[in-house]
């Protein structure tokens, strides 16, 4: 947050887009519970533009949608843009998601009109360990290839946010043409560079938040001229906390801390 | 052959359970970033759409801060 907060400041007329590619929980561990009615408050207040469901995170959207029907924790947390094109789910207090989510964008001041940038996500459950009885998961190769068309009218600049590893983001990059960025959040502990495949631009975020990657676009004529760069930014003890979040980390610190005595 | 083998072995043993000197006091604790290393916002200035990205978590409160 304090990165964005600086980025704003040096940056006050440019617009940055704020994505999560998914597996923001904790699970298996005995403060998960706990850590994870943080995660969800910490998100919320990170007022992000995506969010992808992924299957790690899929068991514990469906408890805090449980937990926020109970009135354990507020149902404002799960007001976030929570997005996915391969998973439909019955179940009743499943929180919200959309399919995708177009943002118009003021980018360009000679173009006249925004860009529409269009931004969904697929969940990878190659194994099938998601529940099929209360979800379910089209092939993410099948739900890109429908997403795409379907954006094709109301999207310049589609954004897919996935958890399926690097080799095959580059299978569907190939496969399925018409996607601008592709965001891989797979369990990835190593930097590695950005990398165009096809129409796609391929962008893996580093695991535990210890890097944000950062990619920076000049967008002329709609989508059709697009110049690139991106980066990673280590987000070490050497960046400050934003002080209301960073009051919140201490709080679920101290908690956490009790739960494991 | 066997016997040198059978030596180096147990001349081994004392240095794999000998205890440390004395006990390190562990690193210490960084003083908390006050101010924002603006280095971090270097990068290309000609553009006019960036575009952050996180993921994978996994209950780690990273960027959240």
């Amino acid at each position: 947050m304090s990165y964005w907060n600086a980025f704003a400041k040096k940056f006050p007329s440019q617009t940055l887009l704020r994505l999560d590619g998914g597996s923001i929980f904790s699970r298996g561990e005995a403060a998960s519970p706990v850590v994870n009615r943080y995660m969800i408050e910490g998100t919320y207040r990170s007022n992000l533009d995506g969010i992808n469901m992924s299957a790690w995170d899929l068991p514990v959207w469906q408890e805090m949608g449980d937990l926020a029907a109970a009135g354990e924790i507020s149902k404002e947390f799960l007001k976030v843009p929570l997005v996915s094109a391969n998973v439909t789910t019955k179940l009743p207090n499943f929180p919200a998601f959309q399919r995708y989510i177009v943002k118009e964008l003021k980018v360009d001041p000679k173009a006249g009109k925004p860009l529409r940038v269009g931004i969904t996500g697929l969940l990878f459950d190659p194994e099938e360990r998601i529940s099929r009885k209360d979800f379910q998961v089209q092939k993410p190769e099948d739900a890109a290839r429908q997403i795409v068309a379907d954006l094709g009218g109301k999207a310049d600049y589609i954004i897919i946010l996935t958890d399926m590893a690097l080799g095959q983001a580059i299978s569907l990059a190939v496969v399925v043409p018409g996607i601008h960025l592709l965001v891989v959040a797979h369990d990835y502990a190593a930097a590695t560079d950005a990398q165009q495949i096809g129409d796609s631009l391929i962008v893996g975020p580093i695991h535990e938040g210890q890097m944000l990657s950062e990619v920076r676009l000049n967008i002329k004529s709609g989508a059709q001229r697009v110049e690139i760069e991106s980066h990673n930014v280590p987000l070490n003890e050497t960046v400050p906390d934003d002080p209301a979040l960073g009051e919140l980390i201490s709080k679920a610190r101290a908690e956490v801390a009790k739960v494991k005595k | 052959m066997k016997k040198n083998i059978l030596l180096l072995f147990f001349l081994c043993i004392p240095l794999v359970f000998a205890a440390p000197a004395s006990q390190s006091p562990g690193p210490a604790q960084a003083p908390a970033a006050t101010e924002f290393p603006v280095q971090l916002l270097q990068g290309s200035e000609n553009f006019n759409l960036a575009i952050d990205i996180y993921g994978d978590l996994r209950g780690n409160f990273g960027p959240c801060g």
